[in-house]
């Protein structure tokens, strides 16, 4: 009885958690395969469901979606690359600071952590500046760099986290046979911190590809524009076809979620891995 | 070894680095802002003077194009940041920034480039380009009108003909009109079983729709808020009586049912989804956008020939755009017009190229076809421009109206005199006023005098 009780305490909760959590998504699909008249209709279901949508956004029928493909490619490049660039970053700082102990590395690792009380909205207008500075405005490079670093603070304390938990012996058996610190990195460092890799390498491509802010702050040219920008276009006028929006914003969400689910197992165990000093 | 690789890898970043910034070095640029178009036509527009600006200057134009919300945001951030694009046009600037831009010293004084063009612009338009910089204490132009906006009637015929009702019915007066569709139209629906409104009346703090809408209505009532010289003459009692009127009246539309209850929610799109999906017999909108939207469709081959054929029944026949009524003491209303403006920015690296290109720009050949690419959704500032057959030959029954309108006369906003009413608007006191009194029920005289102090604690 008190099993079911309790059960029945925890449905209360998760049911509300389910149909918030996917009601905007349950939004998203239908408008998207509504078609102009019943878009606004405000029906839970539209009479006559339709894929006219996707195929207009497929062949870039809009106008708002001339450069539908470029964009999302755009998303892709900047998102993979400030993840392998985050990760580079991030793996060699934490290694430095966890395994070769520098000087000076935990006052980084303060800083670091310091960066997270400023809200990245804060820092928008002082990057673009600095951005306008180097010449780098209306460049990908501009983006990627920002997100670099935004994303690096958290992905060295989490990798720094991990790195700590790796046995001392391990580095010091390589020593005694002579490996370089290179080496260490790459053949026993390397290896080992795979798993928590994983979860910063998609944490720092969901935050790039998530971006908006910083994303048309820094980028002018709509053929260099990630897709979140591009897909802002629509909001242009009162008008906004809405059931196209959709159907993109659709298309959009699908690559997040795959990765998500490719590396899901990986995920859970890097997530956990830094959680906790031991 | 080690040196050498660490040689090569800071060799190899400094070139990539200096590959970003180099090629921008190559060529005479000049940078410029757009708020993108709703239609291709608007932007191809402007892209074929870019092209001729550049084949004959030499110069080369980066051009940007910005959804509407985002244009403003980026230029306010460039503009603080201190690197403002050389020439920004944000359909919402007139609204949000020209005229603080002006007041703090950030736009370039563009008068010996109005100058000759002068005689050709409307007189209203461009006056609001006229504007106090505070820094150097004086007016002067700062901005280029480049099209305006202003606010109509739409409503359903066929809804209309459906409540027992003819167009010919709808009275000229100011009560008896919202009288009108609040009662007769509404009635006649609700008679049928219909849960239909009459009117998609505006009542949001957060939308822009309700502060166009409501400023309307104090015009109509003729409460003046503030003199040319931005001076606040809403306190005296002559205007203070007006504005309560105009508050009684906007609000009674809301309290006697005519408009969605959610009408008190609306965002800016929200009465046009409303008229849309024909829950509202008619709305008040700034622009012929809602009747754009079904021309946009019967054009859109995308969409199947039984979509386009409904949506050309619709625009040519079952929508009709039309004037606002006369004005409470039976004269002609004036239409407030929002007028849209480009300007040059003080910060700009290429002021001498800017100017040269907004010269050009406002050229009727090149202006033209830019402001008829919005197919009627912004109306010209120039007096050649609106006496094209774009507008006044009359085909058109949507456009022929906007041309009425205008011929009506135009008014410009309060923040053309006085800046500070961009933060009223912004902070859309009138909808404050409006939902004190419908919501929480107090007197519109009390509400009014709120708003009188709210308005000048702001810009008095």
């Amino acid at each position: 009885m008190k099993k079911f009780l309790d059960e029945g305490k925890l449905l209360l909760v998760a049911i509300p958690v389910l149909v918030w959590t996917l009601l905007p998504i349950y939004h998203l699909f239908v408008l998207s395969i509504s078609n102009q008249e019943s878009m606004l209709a405000g029906k839970l279901w539209p009479d006559q469901p339709t894929l006219q949508n996707f195929q207009i956004v497929f062949a870039q029928q809009h106008y708002y979606l001339h450069n539908f493909w470029r964009q999302m490619f755009n998303s892709f490049f900047i998102a993979v690359a400030t993840g392998l660039i985050t990760l580079f970053v991030a793996t060699f700082a934490a290694f430095a600071i966890a395994r070769l102990k520098v000087k000076g590395g935990r006052t980084i690792m303060n800083l670091a952590l310091a960066t997270y009380l400023i809200p990245a909205a804060f820092l928008a207008i002082p990057m673009y500046k600095a951005m306008g500075s180097y010449g780098l405005l209306n460049t990908q490079a501009s983006l990627i760099l920002a997100m670099v670093a935004l994303a690096s603070p958290y992905a060295i304390w989490v990798l720094k986290q991990a790195s700590d938990k790796l046995p001392k012996e391990l580095d010091e058996a390589a020593v005694m046979d002579g490996a370089t610190s290179i080496q260490l990195f790459r053949l026993v460092y390397l290896p080992l911190m795979k798993p928590s890799m994983v979860v910063i390498g998609i944490y720092a491509l969901l935050l790039a590809w998530n971006e908006y802010l910083y994303a048309f702050l820094l980028l002018s040219s709509e053929k260099a524009v990630p897709l979140a920008v591009g897909l802002g276009l629509f909001l242009s006028a009162d008008d906004a076809p809405w059931n196209l929006l959709m159907a993109a914003g659709l298309l959009y969400a699908i690559p997040p979620a795959a990765i998500y689910y490719l590396f899901r197992k990986n995920m859970v165990g890097g997530l956990t891995s830094g959680a906790v000093k031991s | 070894m080690k040196l050498v690789r660490h040689f090569a890898m800071g060799t190899a970043v400094a070139a990539v680095f200096a590959g970003w910034s180099g090629a921008a070095m190559a060529q005479e640029t000049l940078t410029a802002w757009f708020t993108k178009g709703f239609y291709k036509g608007e932007d191809d527009a402007l892209l074929a003077v870019v092209d001729k600006f550049q084949k004959a200057t030499g110069v080369k134009v980066e051009l940007s194009l910005y959804a509407t919300e985002d244009c403003v945001t980026k230029s306010v951030g460039a503009v603080d940041a201190g690197t403002p694009p050389d020439v920004g046009f944000c359909t919402t600037y007139d609204f949000r920034t020209t005229g603080k831009w002006a007041y703090d010293g950030k736009l370039e004084d563009v008068s010996d480039v109005l100058e000759p063009l002068k005689a050709d612009i409307q007189p209203m338009a461009l006056s609001t380009t006229f504007l106090m910089n505070g820094k150097a204490g004086k007016k002067s132009y700062y901005a280029f009108p480049v099209e305006q906006q202003m606010m109509h009637i739409t409503y359903w015929k066929d809804m209309l003909e459906e409540a027992g009702f003819k167009e010919a019915d709808i009275p000229k007066t100011w009560n008896g009109y919202w009288d009108f569709w609040c009662d007769k139209v509404q009635g006649g629906m609700r008679a049928k079983g219909k849960r239909v409104y009459g009117i998609g009346h505006p009542m949001g703090i957060a939308a822009s729709d309700t502060f166009y809408s409501f400023l309307t209505f104090a015009n109509a009532y003729n409460a003046k808020v503030v003199d040319e010289n931005g001076k606040i003459v809403l306190d005296q009692p002559e205007n203070r009586k007006a504005m309560v009127e105009a508050v009684k009246s906007y609000a009674n539309v809301f309290q006697r049912g005519c408009t969605p209850p959610s009408s008190v929610n609306w965002l800016d799109p929200d009465n046009n989804v409303a008229f849309h999906n024909r829950t509202t017999v008619a709305t008040h909108n700034a622009t012929i956008s809602i009747a754009g939207k079904h021309m946009d469709d019967m054009n859109n081959p995308a969409l199947t020939a039984e979509q386009r054929a409904t949506a050309k029944k619709n625009y040519e026949d079952n929508i009709r755009t039309a004037e606002f009524p006369l004005k409470a003491d039976g004269s002609k209303m004036t239409n407030l017009a929002a007028v849209k403006t480009a300007v040059i920015f003080a910060d700009a690296k290429n002021k001498k190229r800017a100017k040269e290109f907004m010269a050009f720009f406002m050229k009727d050949e090149n202006l033209r076809p830019f402001v008829e690419g919005s197919a009627g959704r912004w109306v010209p500032t120039t007096l050649k421009a609106i006496e094209a057959p774009f507008w006044s030959d009359g085909k058109d029954p949507h456009r022929a109206v906007v041309y009425k309108q205008y011929k009506d006369g135009t008014v410009p906003f309060q923040f053309v005199y006085n800046y500070n009413f961009t933060t009223v608007n912004a902070e859309n006191v009138w909808a404050k006023a409006v939902n004190r009194v419908v919501q929480d029920k107090i007197p519109a005289e009390q509400a009014v005098d709120e708003m009188i102090a709210r308005i000048k604690q702001i810009a008095g």
